[in-house]
């Protein structure tokens, strides 16, 4: 029978190895709680497995990046590239994030209830993004799948260059980026949009705007490159 | 990478203002190791200026900082990219000629070269070749031009070309500028009692009260 760990883990006297190496030790099931992080940068990176993490208080740089499996919560604030090239599993954070929130995101789910700096989402190519405030400037860069849905308001030139993927806007768009198009979310997108936010606690907004691309600034013929043509 | 701190105190007669900077430089410090400083501004409006080549601990030992107040003020912690590790290179960067306004700046101004030689055509001096030095003459220019410091610092994003957070003193006021890319981080916290400006969050002082990142092309200012 496999034994399930829960424990705290004091980090005061840790160095940031220490925490990830046990971390990485963690087997799937285990449940462990990060105390005294004091917003270090680079905790729970690269992980493998279905463990549940939480970090009392705040966390740096690139909490749950590239990671593969952990469901990681913070119950603070998180610093730039939170969720950064997220594989599977999930991040959540009860504050604000810094910037690049999952950029180069391919799967797995982030909520941040709070608001975002700039570039959240850029690159993404999978996954699901749910921002209960605000998200920054050129959030979406590049989103070649997945979904960012914003219940605050959106930074300028959001979903530049986007190639596929959803964005969902409940407040103000500052501005689109290139290639990007806007039009009311349809009854069924709303009412989906508005479960997703109330199964992850957020309110939802009165209505939400679809961002989707407008596919003019494809620059390969995808069918031909298929066939190899 | 460089770190960058500032307080401002909402009471005009200040607070533990040495104290308050050199916790959050301590907390920064990860960020660059070739030199730290702080510019302390007093309710009387006077602005001293302290830096080294050593990092945040050694300066707040050297200028006993624990025991100064003051209401408001900056602190950096540096990272050399360009120029040469030394207390002259460190922050902040007070303007050639005009020691009471002084910047703390993140990032590389890649149009520097061309800022400094308009500048030394109006008779600036400048005392070291660093890029910072040139955002604070840039900035004493158009407050001794007669432009209100917010005007300045909005025109500055148009006009400092390159990646740059930074923050200004006078002895009324504060301000901020981040570039349109918001390349370099920066954070604001507020409360009634205090603002505090920090590259990370892990800097600024204690929890329980709202952050936020400081916008792509945003700038603000605090004044008396």
């Amino acid at each position: 029978m496999a034994t399930v760990t829960e424990r705290d883990i004091d980090c005061a006297d840790l160095s940031t190895r220490e925490i990830n190496t046990l971390l990485r030790g963690l087997a799937d099931g285990d449940q462990v709680r990060l105390t005294n992080l004091d917003a270090r940068h680079n905790i729970a990176v690269g992980l493998h497995g279905k463990v549940q993490i939480t970090i009392d208080g705040d966390a740096g740089y690139y909490v749950a990046g590239l990671c593969d499996g952990p469901d990681v919560v913070v119950t603070g604030h998180a610093g730039n590239g939170a969720a950064e090239n997220l594989q599977s599993g999930s991040l959540t954070v009860a504050g604000d994030v810094g910037a690049g929130l999952a950029a180069t995101m391919r799967g797995g789910r982030a909520v941040v209830a709070g608001s975002t700096g700039a570039r959240a989402g850029v690159l993404m190519k999978g996954g699901d993004v749910l921002v209960g405030g605000s998200v920054g400037a050129f959030s979406c860069f590049m989103m070649q799948r997945g979904r960012m849905v914003i219940c605050g308001d959106a930074g300028e030139h959001l979903g530049d260059s986007l190639y596929e993927g959803k964005i969902y806007v409940g407040g103000e768009i500052a501005s689109l980026g290139a290639d990007a198009q806007a039009a009311p979310a349809t009854a069924e997108e709303e009412a989906e949009l508005r479960a997703h936010c109330e199964a992850h606690g957020i309110t939802p907004p009165p209505s939400f705007t679809a961002v989707t691309s407008m596919r003019t600034l494809y620059s390969f013929d995808a069918g031909a490159w298929k066939s190899g043509d | 990478m460089c770190g960058i701190a500032a307080v401002w105190y909402a009471d005009p007669a200040g607070g533990p203002l040495g104290a308050d900077l050199s916790r959050m430089l301590g907390r920064l410090a990860h960020r660059g190791h070739d030199g730290s400083g702080v510019g302390l501004a007093s309710p009387e409006g006077l602005v001293e200026v302290h830096k080294t080549a050593e990092g945040p601990a050694e300066l707040a030992a050297e200028h006993a900082l624990e025991t100064r107040t003051g209401s408001h003020g900056v602190g950096h912690v540096r990272m050399a990219t360009e120029t040469a590790v030394d207390a002259a290179r460190a922050h902040p960067f007070t303007a050639p000629g005009h020691p009471e306004v002084c910047v703390v700046h993140n990032g590389h101004v890649t149009n520097a070269e061309q800022l400094r030689f308009a500048l030394e055509r109006r008779g600036v001096h400048f005392s070291t070749d660093n890029d910072s030095e040139v955002i604070a003459a840039y900035i004493d220019a158009g407050l001794s031009d007669g432009h209100p410091l917010e005007d300045i610092l909005r025109r500055s994003i148009d006009e400092l070309d390159g990646t740059f957070s930074y923050v200004v003193m006078t002895p009324e006021a504060l301000g901020v500028a981040r570039d349109r890319f918001a390349a370099k981080s920066l954070m604001v916290a507020e409360t009634d009692d205090w603002t505090a400006i920090c590259s990370e969050g892990r800097g600024l002082p204690g929890t329980g009260w709202r952050r936020r990142e400081v916008g792509a092309g945003e700038v603000r200012t605090w004044r008396r």
